[in-house]
């Protein structure tokens, strides 16, 4: 693709950017906070081994709480009949998987308090549980062959002892339970004790692999004595693999590949320091002689991508499928999106395909996501699967030549779609969200701009503001994702919606440090050191060139490693008008041994030990708070209370901080107390509304004249 | 025969009794008693009334679960008290003539501090308006039920105990017994604390900090009200009247033309954050028309403070600590000196003379007011965890307890704590200690021990029994406990605060073991463990840190992280003072103990509280942590309560779970 120099940019200002009033077309509804309300979230789709239809997750809000609901929807591809399979009021239903012959669902519900395991007849009708565990099921694998499957759930070892563990609780248990656990203590020895996806302290519920005969009797799978999650079958069933947590200590979060027999003999471990990623379940090639799993590959000066292996099931052997290849369209495979909302869990990112020929794998390319396919023959060639202009989010393998998968783009947040393999047409199946059709959505607009060395370019959008007029200057918002290894990727983003609707401009990129962009692109000294900043000021100065933006009134936010490099921004130039620093990193010497990440003993070296003051002092001399004197932008900060990645008194340091030395600078914190990291993605609904509504009204008022929000 | 150890189980029978009131005309005593209720499973407050002459005691009640703070009215028909009976703490009046039951006020939110006027026709009390603030579009966004975010913009968010929450202010109020008309006397964003009446009933007096800067935080002052409403006038300008830590009330005097209060001693206060420590008090006599303003106390070698600040030992408490004679030459006060808690007199005019009227070792809680030549007093010793008995105003005897609370320790081998006192190393001073032998101790038998340094600093372990100690000696550990630099009631330099955190405390702790076990042959010096709670919990570490002497360490909601603290602790932190904040960061690290975690090599107990506003539980969580990463084999746990603030459990049960833990760790390692 050419590159597009600096001045270039001025040329392509004047397409695409008419106003709707211009275009001629009528004004629709402002997309503000409150509009997220309505959305509704696809995710996990099943295809019918014929074909011809599919079982979906659709999820959106309930508004009397704000909690989600999460119900199946069955989509015939041919006639486009739709049929909802779960009742929304009474249960919330996951993961759904046709059973070989087509003729029956399987699927998670709560319908009786916990996730349990459903079958449904496709046929008559009629479903029945299958399981009866005390605290659920998270994720299962089934057998093809027969009604027999792998179940990942918590359980608690003094349920396991006095055999309760397969036996649902009651309400008033469920209550008792409940109200103890608000206050009984929690007893702690071991380092790894607490977990942001568990709001906080691990009590010691622990992921256990359960197996579930087709008789219907359950057992504690394998004799495994420690954390276990995502366990496969092989092709013929014979075999089973998962990821095991082996280790104590500081080494406890470390996975490894486990093997065994499909009826749980002869567990090995496979890797050791194989550090499989754990986001999504691995698989076994055609003849169950190699498990496939991915992992990070660093590269010599840094830098790392998500990559797959395969580890030889005899003797532990190790083997990369992808190479460092020169042309090649993906880098990576995941490429670890920022994430849509999503409440649901996505079909898995690699899949070994029908002929057991090719892996088949999601990955972000220049900001698309597609499906690429590896070939297993030792060539390890890639071609792409899908090459439309939308984002894959969640695919499934083809079924009968046809393949369904969920995607968006720009202005589609997410729909069910089906490809024929063999004429590369596809189809869009749903419509769960034609209500947004009502709304004035901008456009994002990619530009290329090329880094302060030249060596590379960075992918950067605009958006600029709705209702924009010719010759006129908006404030703009530059936002930062999280990681670093991570990506923005063309997609509907509905906090940049809101903040167009709202007159401001928008500014998002992938600066070096981001995956997707191959290994030197996302080297550690670019994300934390000064290119990422640079890629950063650069991407704004490029977005003001296209002659809508005023240089003088510019935002800066971002969450996370985003909220981090929003508070290095603005120590380091006072170029903006207003920050909002999201769940935000500022002083790791007072974060050490807080959240669930960062344990020092792990980059000792041999014979090294650790001495305190050393470690704190070096973490207090190098992180951003000492520049705090410097900050002079006026600061919205946004954190969760049950945060256990970046623990809220992160939030706390920063705050008092700036009162304290910078009591002139207008300072504000907002605290969610009972949301954690993951707010934004899977917070409770009006939490996500009001921390989106807070950061429109700071720069609301701090960026636009005026100063006030359109309300 | 041996007696039956002290057990947990006790503290479910263990009574407290506060704010007893005695009036002599009609004979009669009134009391609030908290206890454990098995059939409610939680604690109960309730009212006593007894008629000294007869004995007979009955209960006085509107029906509520938490009934406390009880006033006679002055013509003695009448008892009010507080009770939750309905709508939260309101003030309930019951007749002695009838025994109706009537309710007073309605106030939303609740009141505090009860005092009848002069001619028991009105009532004075605190209550912190419950103003909601002007909603915002968070407040319409969120469906009721659904938790709201918590908007911070300025210091003071958050206060332990209480939570995120941005308080009201305490506001004096008065309330027609008859009508129940309520005027509101004071207004404004400030707190009225420690109200009195004037003896002719129509003014009241009070602190309060309204017309001082923000920067002078504890300063308060005192100011008269009209008892009808109006506008507040100050009294006092110069120094700092006393209130958190040690809440003293103002008294008047007979005629009314002055006003009793303690302040704190100027030249001891540096600064508004009190870094050099808190200062000893004096006591002033103050004009009501603001004219005067005298120093009326007189340091002497046997009184150093007008106040006195004990750790423990109240199970018994008086309304207040201060009155004034009946014929007004006087003011009776509570003063802490070398361990007790004793009650002096000083001269109301002429020379500054102070003079001892009951002294010894013994814990004085609280004086009532003088009639007929003598007061209720509130004392607790080492025979008795805390009883109501009335002094004689001149020789300061007293007669026979006129309640008999927590009787039951009469059939517990109880252990009365000895004491002892050393010439400390530095040669600057002696320290006072005590050792509690083990319960039943047996000849001949060797038996670990755990000293337990007690928190602030400031507070000072005082003559009186702390059960939780009996029960570390009923399981067989001795105690030992002292008095180390930085403690009050042993005059200013023993009280220096930078004492406390130069390692003099921990030499004065330290040499209270060796002082013990030279003692007592019969404790095992290679078995002694440390605890102690906050400053105890942060000196705990310290002395992990530094030496080698102790076998087994608890430390309960310490301070870990200076740095932690200074954001996030409900105590604001200062930055002052450095070359710039990496600099302030760097010293905060080398004053704190998780900076030398790796120098701990025994077994190591963290107990914290997750509502924990005052000593955050990140700073537990970084410990542990450290502590973990430095050595993984050394055995250490942290155990954290969801709900528990900077505090040891309320709940009985709750309570008898906390120390379980605690004296189990002792029991496993020692």
């Amino acid at each position: 693709m050419p590159w597009t120099g600096c001045a270039g940019l001025l040329k392509n200002r004047a397409a695409g950017l008419k106003t709707k009033e211009e275009a001629g077309e009528s004004m629709g509804k402002k997309f503000t906070a409150q509009t997220i309300e309505q959305v509704r979230y696809m995710s996990y789709p099943a295809a019918h081994p014929d074909g011809h239809e599919a079982v979906y997750v659709c999820s959106m809000h309930r508004k009397s709480d704000g909690k989600y609901q999460s119900w199946l929807v069955r989509t015939d591809a041919v006639t486009g009949r739709r049929e909802e399979l779960t009742d929304r009021e009474c249960e919330n239903a996951f993961l759904p998987r046709y059973s070989g012959d087509g003729k029956h669902l399987a699927y998670l519900s709560d319908r009786t308090g916990e996730k349990q395991l459903w079958i449904l007849d496709l046929e008559d009708g009629k479903r029945r549980r299958l399981t009866s565990l005390r605290r659920g099921a998270d994720w299962y694998d089934m057998r093809r062959d027969r009604e027999e499957f792998l179940i990942q759930a918590g359980c608690y070892q003094e349920e396991i002892e006095n055999g309760t563990w397969d036996k649902e609780m009651s309400s008033e248990e469920r209550k008792a339970w409940e109200a103890r656990k608000d206050r009984a203590p929690v007893v702690i020895d071991k380092p790894f004790c607490k977990d942001n996806s568990a709001y906080g302290l691990l009590d010691g519920r622990v992921d256990r692999i359960v197996k579930v005969f087709p008789d219907g009797k359950m057992e504690l799978f394998g004799g495994i004595s420690f954390k276990a999650r995502y366990p496969v079958y092989s092709r013929d069933g014979q075999k089973a693999a998962f990821y095991g947590f082996p280790y104590k200590g500081v080494w406890e979060p470390d996975p490894e590949v486990f093997i065994c027999a499909g009826d749980g003999s002869g567990l090995k471990q496979l890797t050791r320091k194989g550090r499989p990623v754990t986001e999504d379940p691995p698989c076994f090639n055609m003849d169950g002689s190699a498990v496939i799993y991915s992992s990070y590959y660093e590269g010599k000066e840094g830098g790392c991508e998500e990559r797959l292996y395969q580890v030889s099931a005899e003797d532990g052997q190790v083997t990369a499928l992808m190479g460092d290849v020169e042309e090649t369209k993906s880098h990576g495979i995941n490429g670890a999106p920022c994430s849509r909302t999503v409440y649901g869990t996505e079909t898995p990112c690699y899949q070994l395909n029908k002929e057991g020929s090719e892996i088949w794998y999601r990955a972000s390319c220049e900001g698309y996501e597609r499906v690429f396919a590896l070939s297993l023959d030792g060539t390890q060639k890639i071609r792409e699967v899908t090459e439309f202009p939308m984002s894959v989010h969640s695919f499934c393998l083809p079924a009968n030549g046809r393949m369904f998968f969920t995607a968006g783009d720009y202005t589609t947040i997410t729909e069910l779609h089906v490809m024929d393999m063999e004429t590369k047409k596809y189809t869009r199946l749903t419509d769960e969200n034609l209500w947004l059709k009502e709304y004035d959505l901008s456009v994002p607009r990619l530009i290329w701009v090329p880094t302060a060395d030249k060596k590379t370019r960075i992918q950067v959008w605009v958006m600029a503001p709705a209702n924009m007029e010719e010759g006129k200057k908006y404030p703009a918002i530059l936002d930062v994702h999280g990681g670093p290894e991570c990506s923005y990727t063309v997609d509907f983003w509905h906090e940049f919606q809101a903040i167009a609707a709202d007159g401001m401009a928008v500014v998002y990129c992938n600066p070096r440090g981001s995956l997707g962009y191959g290994v030197e692109f996302s080297r550690d000294e670019y994300s934390w050191g000064e290119g990422a900043c640079q890629d950063l000021l650069g991407a704004i100065e490029a977005a003001a060139e296209l002659g809508f933006i005023d240089s003088e009134r510019v935002g800066i936010t971002g969450g996370s490693y985003g909220g981090m490099m929003t508070n290095k921004m603005i120590a380091k130039t006072d170029r903006f008008a207003a920050a909002v620093t999201q769940r935000c990193l500022i002083n790791t010497a007072t974060s050490y041994g807080c959240g669930d990440m960062g344990f020092e003993s792990r980059r000792l070296k041999e014979g090294e030990s650790l001495q305190m003051m050393k470690v704190l002092e070096r973490r207090a001399r190098s992180c951003l708070m000492g520049q705090i004197d410097s900050i002079s932008t006026p600061l919205l900060i946004l954190h969760g209370y049950k945060d256990y990645r970046c623990t809220f008194e992160q939030a706390e340091q920063i705050f008092i901080g700036m009162k304290e030395r910078n009591p002139q600078v207008p300072v504000r914190m907002v605290m969610f107390p009972e949301e954690n990291h993951d707010i934004t993605r899977e917070g409770n609904l009006y939490n996500q509304i009001c921390h989106l509504q807070e950061l429109i009204n700071w720069f609301c008022k701090y960026l636009k004249e005026g100063g006030d929000a359109d309300e | 025969m041996n007696k039956q150890v002290s057990a947990l189980e006790d503290y479910r029978l263990i009574e407290e009794l506060s704010g007893g009131e005695y009036l002599a005309d009609a004979g009669l005593f009134v009391w609030c008693r908290t206890a454990w209720d098995e059939q409610l499973q939680a604690g109960r407050s309730s009212i006593l009334l007894k008629n000294l002459a007869s004995g007979e005691e009955q209960m006085l009640t509107a029906g509520g679960t938490t009934e406390t703070s009880p006033r006679f009215r002055p013509d003695g028909k009448s008892v009010s008290f507080l009770s939750n009976a309905e709508g939260g703490m309101q003030i309930w009046c019951t007749s002695l003539e009838t025994g109706e039951c009537r309710k007073i006020t309605a106030v939303p939110g609740g009141v505090t501090s009860p005092l009848w006027s002069p001619d028991g026709r009105m009532m004075s009390f605190l209550s912190s308006p419950v103003k909601p603030p002007a909603p915002t579009y968070i407040d319409e966004l969120y469906p009721a039920g659904t938790v709201k975010p918590v908007v911070i913009e300025d210091f003071g968010y958050k206060f332990d105990g209480a939570g995120f929450i941005q308080p009201g202010h305490t506001q004096l109020h008065t309330v027609d017994v008859e009508t129940g008309e309520i005027i509101c006397l004071t207004q404004g964003n400030w707190d009225a604390l420690h109200p009195a009446w004037s003896p002719d009933g129509q003014e009241l007096v009070y602190l309060s900090g309204q017309e001082r800067g923000k920067e002078e935080a504890l300063a308060l002052d005192l100011f008269m009200v009209p008892a009808r409403g109006g506008s507040s006038r100050r009294i006092s300008s110069r120094d700092w009247a006393v209130s958190y830590p040690n809440p003293v009330n103002p008294v008047f005097t007979p005629d009314g033309k002055w006003v009793i209060m303690a302040f704190m001693d100027s030249s001891m206060v540096q600064d508004p954050g009190f870094s050099a420590g808190y200062p000893l008090c004096r006591l002033h006599r103050v004009a009501v028309d603001g004219s005067e303003d005298v120093d009326i106390f007189q340091t002497t070698e046997e009184c150093f403070d007008c106040v006195a600040f004990p750790y423990f030992g109240g199970t018994a408490g008086c309304q207040e600590k201060m009155q004034v004679s009946e014929d007004g030459r006087f003011v009776y006060f509570i003063s802490g000196w070398k361990g007790q808690c004793n009650i002096y007199r000083a001269a109301v005019y002429g020379e500054p003379k102070v003079e001892l009227l009951s002294g010894g070792e013994q814990n004085y809680r609280g004086i009532g007011k003088p009639q007929n030549g003598r007061m209720l007093v509130a004392r607790s010793d080492f025979s008795q965890l805390g009883n109501y008995f009335l002094m004689d105003v001149e020789t300061g005897e007293t007669g026979e307890p006129l309640t008999s609370a927590n009787d039951f320790i009469k059939d517990r081998a109880i252990s009365r704590p000895e004491t002892m006192v050393f010439d400390t190393l530095d040669g600057r001073g002696k320290v006072q200690g005590w050792i509690i032998p083990p319960q039943n101790r047996a000849e001949g038998k060797k038996y670990p021990a755990v000293l337990y340094i007690h928190g602030g600093p400031h507070p000072f372990c005082p003559f009186a029994l702390e059960y939780q100690y009996q029960c570390l000696a009923g399981r067989g550990f001795a105690v030992i406990y002292c008095n180390f630099r930085g403690s009050s009631s042993y005059g200013k330099e023993h009280l220096d605060l930078k004492l406390a955190y130069d390692g003099t405390a921990a030499y004065d702790c330290l040499q209270a073991v060796d002082e013990a076990v030279r003692r007592y042959e019969w404790i095992d010096r290679e078995r002694i463990g440390v605890t102690g709670g906050s400053y105890g919990g942060y000196l705990t570490t310290y002395l992990a840190e530094k030496t080698e002497r102790f076998r087994a360490c608890a430390a309960q909601r310490a301070v870990y992280s200076e740095l932690m603290q200074y954001a996030s602790s409900d105590m604001q932190g200062s930055s002052a003072g450095y070359k710039n904040f990496e600099e302030f960061m760097v010293n905060c690290l080398k004053n704190s103990v998780v900076a030398y975690a790796e120098d701990i090599h025994v077994p190591f107990l963290i107990l914290h509280g997750e509502e924990d506003y005052r000593c955050p539980v990140e700073g537990a969580h970084q410990m542990f942590t450290a502590l973990k990463e430095c050595h993984p084999d050394l055995p250490v746990e942290m155990i954290l309560w969801p709900r528990l603030n900077h505090d040891i459990p309320r709940d009985i049960r709750e309570k008898t779970e906390y120390l379980e833990y605690l004296i189990r760790w002792f029991e496993k390692y020692l």
